[in-house]
């Protein structure tokens, strides 16, 4: 059984994911062309931030929550 | 480039500004958000609570009272400049005794000092209030009424990407070893028996909308965990474990 706060981190997850979806599409919007490159670049920066931000969240809820009290 | 360069700086000092309030005016602003009003200089509670200050051999700190029918407390400030609130429901159904007891724990969290803790609650207070915000931007955009689906969904998107930095937040800055030393040094003062009977009456199911980032400042957690974005508000022992605690204290 998966804790609630963790499905809480992963929904949120998601939604982070959708942001990203939303920056891609403005930026494509803005230059009028789909650049894969550019594409992956703003991918790949965007979801180390989101990795390394969802690892101290996790590391943080898993010992402050998680812990016996 | 300009307007966007405009916008991120306008952005910015209103980011600073709001963190210099809150660093400053902590205590006002969570005062001032549950609508508390001061004890009369004449109250009996206030007289008692002047007592177990001196006891404590602290300042004597302010005492005010909110309106809800749930029994619960919260304290802000300083050891030096601090506030204790007790909803009316607590004065209602806790006997003096017990009611001596919350104000015990309060103080023993203000002697131990919770200024961090109130910067941390107001801050990520105002962060907790955007998908309000959102949800009443979408109700007025079209999107529909506040029970609809879509200005819910609006409130749900906008809570889940607000409430892990504001929860981490407040998670950082809470202590647990004061929450527990607090109970201890209250079983001390009041005795465990006395402790108990006030824990277990904060057990109640009755529930308090408070804003989620506020949690950690009360005696009880008054979050219901059926909104999935409370768990990761949860920073105080279950009730039952505290009493299991309390039990083990020798009076």
């Amino acid at each position: 059984m998966i804790p609630k706060w963790m499905c809480a981190l992963g929904i949120s997850f998601i939604s982070y994911m959708s942001i990203l979806f939303v920056i891609i599409v403005v930026v494509t919007f803005q230059a009028r062309d789909f650049d894969l490159r550019r594409t992956l670049v703003i991918t790949a920066a965007y979801m180390a931030f989101m990795v390394v931000y969802f690892a101290v969240l996790f590391i943080v809820f898993k010992r402050k929550i998680d812990a016996p009290k | 480039m300009n307007i966007l360069l405009m916008l991120a700086s306008g952005i910015g000092a209103v980011v600073l500004l709001t963190v210099v309030a809150c660093f400053v005016f902590s205590r006002q602003i969570l005062l001032r958000w549950y609508r508390v009003r001061k004890a009369p200089f004449n109250d009996p509670l206030r007289m008692q609570m002047l007592k177990l200050a001196i006891d404590a051999g602290m300042p004597a700190a302010e005492l005010y009272f909110v309106e809800s029918p749930v029994v619960n407390s919260f304290s802000i400030g300083s050891r030096k400049n601090g506030s204790i609130v007790l909803t009316t429901g607590a004065i209602k159904r806790l006997s003096k005794e017990e009611l001596s007891c919350m104000m015990v724990y309060e103080i023993a969290h203000l002697m131990s000092g919770r200024r961090l803790e109130g910067i941390a609650a107001v801050l990520a207070g105002a962060l907790t209030m955007l998908p309000i915000a959102a949800l009443w931007g979408a109700v007025f955009t079209g999107f529909g009424q506040e029970y609809d689906p879509a200005p819910k969904l609006i409130k749900f998107f906008v809570t889940s990407l607000l409430a892990p930095p504001a929860a981490l937040l407040i998670q950082i800055t809470s202590r647990d070893s004061v929450k527990y030393e607090s109970d201890k040094y209250t079983a001390l003062l009041c005795g465990p028996d006395t402790v108990i009977r006030m824990l277990s009456k904060l057990s109640d199911p009755e529930r308090w909308d408070v804003n989620p980032s506020h949690a950690s400042l009360f005696i009880a957690n008054p979050l219901t965990e059926d909104e999935i974005y409370n768990t990761l508000f949860r920073t105080r022992p279950s009730i039952p474990d505290r009493i299991k605690r309390v039990e083990e204290v020798e009076y």
